[in-house]
């Protein structure tokens, strides 16, 4: 799976949030923060990670992550991308 | 005896004896100097003896800085000064904190307590139109506003409230409002001439004004009195023993009274706040070790967001004397992450609504709870919420409201010093929660809490809520306040909200259902903003043909809810 692919899915997850807020998708470059935007609040975040992992059937480690980078969708796919590497 | 030798006298059971010691050898020891203040109530009296004894010492840490007792104190004084020289007539009032987890949201607060008045925090997160409810229902007539709340000023002045005092400490160009709202008084932080810290001013009666979720779709207003939540501090710090050493966190928001603990207490001991970032807040790991925090006390919600992260491992907090949870039920597998993580810490469950000033029964967990309360049979699989504080009283009742057997499920009523007088402005609202029992003197707020006693020497535990009232990470959400809403701004006739998704410490957020054919959606969603905060949105709209109807006649939430797991399946 690829970063891109890990973008796509965290796009349909929060599909119904980005069409509520009426943000267009292809809007979301990869220093979109899913918080200081608006569009999701931190239960929102705690979903979205546990989806991602029920998806991939993997446990995520955010560890060492900082919470600043943790929820920009760059950071967080590549993040992901290279933990499924490793697994 | 120090205060570990202290914790292990507590554990071992021998509690009068251990309160008794605990009153002599510290409390007083604690306070051996103080001068009359001390006797009389008021919120703002520790924080103004620590200011004196620790005036160089800090009392807080935000945004990677400290400040020390001294300067808060003086920077609240300056403030203070201004409310009182504006607001000169008797009678006594409420001034409105705007502004979040900055220095001056918390000079602000002390600056309204030191001037005699109560506070009434506004979170500048919060929909215009709430904020604008809240302000004109408590009848403020001064306002302090801080950095983050500047950017929405205008918005809240524009909904037409009473003429204000309005202190901006952050801003000095007032010229432009001055203009545009010549009802309005302004002034800036440079308006304050310096001088030495004061003694409280000890008139008002209320210390704080804090709205919680209400049905009808408007928030209530609940007043506390100094009385009631210095007895609430009274029993902690008995209980806790913070001194001048501890460092504390503070990661409720203002609006949230459980943020009184984390300020009061801390600030009444000499001790320091920390004051993590709105994001540290959902990864705090590297914060705690950071700050070195001696006291974490948040909602279970965040200890699941770092377990979540994976932040919970062994032996990755031994800074932390204290673990304490409140706001939502705790999950017992949780409280055993949360105390192996943390090994030198006492992990302890609290509750309490609003109502009851701040939490009102405690229970310290154990590891043999998991055997105790952990998964199996109808075990609730949380931890209970244990024994009320000193001086408060519980009574478990039926619908009759009479006294339930042990062992028999019933609602939670309680009574005490920090029950506070009902809510503003609302005689019926209080008449129904706020309720004197046939037999007992007392008046009992009934909690809406259905719990157990499973037998007379167990501790109580919780099991749900008789009504609509949900959780969202710590906020207490009237389901019924979130249809009120959809069914003014969508124009349907009938919008039934459920918690979803369900998450191991309860509810995640809401989904509603309506069963109209034709409802505008970004319309809806457009409405929404200016009247529920972010917690209280719902993440979607589903309609349904025709609502599920139970055997009473009435709609079917748990249906709609297996609805909702049914599709994720």
């Amino acid at each position: 799976m690829t970063a891109e692919d890990i973008k796509l899915f965290i796009i349909e997850s929060l599909q119904d949030h980005l069409q509520n807020a009426g943000v267009d998708p292809k809007s979301l470059t990869d220093d979109f923060d899913l918080l200081d935007s608006g569009l999701i609040d931190s239960m929102n975040f705690l979903h979205l990670v546990v989806s991602i992992e029920d998806r991939l059937g993997i446990d995520l480690n955010f560890e060492d992550l900082s919470p600043e980078e943790m929820t920009k969708i760059g950071s967080l796919c590549h993040h992901v991308q290279l933990q499924i590497n490793d697994e | 005896m120090d205060c570990l030798a202290i914790r292990i006298f507590v554990e071992s059971g021998s509690r009068l004896i251990a309160t008794t010691m605990l009153s002599f050898c510290c409390y007083h020891r604690a306070h051996a100097k103080t001068d009359s203040t001390m006797n009389s109530k008021h919120l703002a009296n520790g924080f103004y003896e620590s200011s004196l004894r620790y005036s160089d010492r800090p009392a807080l840490s935000i945004d990677g800085q400290e400040v020390s007792y001294g300067q808060l104190a003086h920077f609240a004084q300056g403030l203070s000064q201004q409310l009182q020289a504006e607001c000169q007539n008797d009678d006594v009032h409420l001034t409105a904190v705007f502004g979040q987890r900055s220095q001056t949201t918390y000079a602000g607060i002390l600056a309204a307590l030191f001037a005699g008045h109560g506070y009434v925090p506004l979170n500048p997160d919060f929909p215009i139109n709430r904020l604008q409810g809240m302000l004109e229902r408590s009848q403020c007539r001064s306002m302090i506003v801080d950095k983050h709340a500047l950017s929405s000023l205008a918005d809240l002045l524009d909904g037409g409230c009473q003429p204000l005092l309005v202190i901006l400490p952050d801003n000095l160009q007032l010229l432009e409002l001055r203009e545009r709202y010549p009802q309005h008084l302004f002034r800036s932080a440079t308006d304050v001439s310096s001088s030495q810290v004061r003694k409280p001013c000890q008139l008002g009666h209320t210390a704080y004004l804090l709205f919680t979720s209400g049905s009808t779709g408007i928030p209530k207003g609940v007043k506390v009195s100094h009385e009631n939540v210095c007895h609430f501090l009274q029993s902690a710090q008995a209980r806790y023993q913070l001194s001048y050493k501890d460092r504390v966190s503070q990661t409720f928001a203002l609006t949230f009274d459980l943020s009184v603990f984390d300020l009061f207490l801390a600030w009444g001991a000499g001790a320091c706040i920390c004051v993590p970032s709105a994001k540290e807040l959902m990864k705090p790991g590297k914060y705690i070790n950071r700050e070195q925090l001696t006291l974490w006390f948040s909602v279970p919600s965040t200890a699941l967001f770092m377990k979540t992260f994976g932040e919970l491992k062994p032996d990755k907090y031994t800074t932390l004397h204290w673990s304490l949870f409140c706001g939502e039920a705790l999950p017992v597998e949780l409280a055993n992450h949360w105390s192996l993580a943390a090994p030198n810490s006492v992990v302890e469950n609290l509750y309490g609504p609003t109502e009851l000033t701040i939490a009102c029964t405690v229970h310290r967990f154990r590891s043999d709870d998991r055997l105790q309360y952990g998964e199996g049979g109808n075990k609730s699989n949380l931890v209970p919420i244990g024994e009320p504080l000193p001086g408060m009283q519980a009574m478990i009742v039926d619908e009759n409201f009479e006294k339930v057997a042990v062992g028999t499920q019933g609602e939670l009523m309680m009574t005490g010093p920090q029950l506070t007088a009902g809510y503003l402005n609302d005689l019926e609202k209080t008449g129904e929660s706020f309720i004197h029992l046939p037999d007992h003197n007392e008046t009992y707020y009934r909690t809406g809490d259905s719990v157990i006693r499973r037998t007379a020497k167990a501790p109580i535990e919780y099991i749900g809520r008789l009504d609509n009232q949900i959780q969202i990470n710590g906020h207490r959400v009237e389901l019924g306040e979130i249809e009120s809403i959809i069914r003014s701004v969508g124009k349907v006739d009938e919008a039934v909200a459920v918690g979803w998704p369900q998450t191991e410490n309860g509810i995640g957020g809401v989904v509603v259902f309506v069963q109209a054919p034709k409802f505008d959606r970004k319309l809806i969603f457009a409405n929404l903003k200016s009247h529920l905060p972010n917690y209280m949105t719902p993440s979607r709209i589903e309609v349904v043909e025709r609502f599920p109807i139970n055997s009473n006649g009435k709609i079917d939430r748990n249906a709609l809810i297996e609805l909702l797991a049914e599709t994720q399946k």
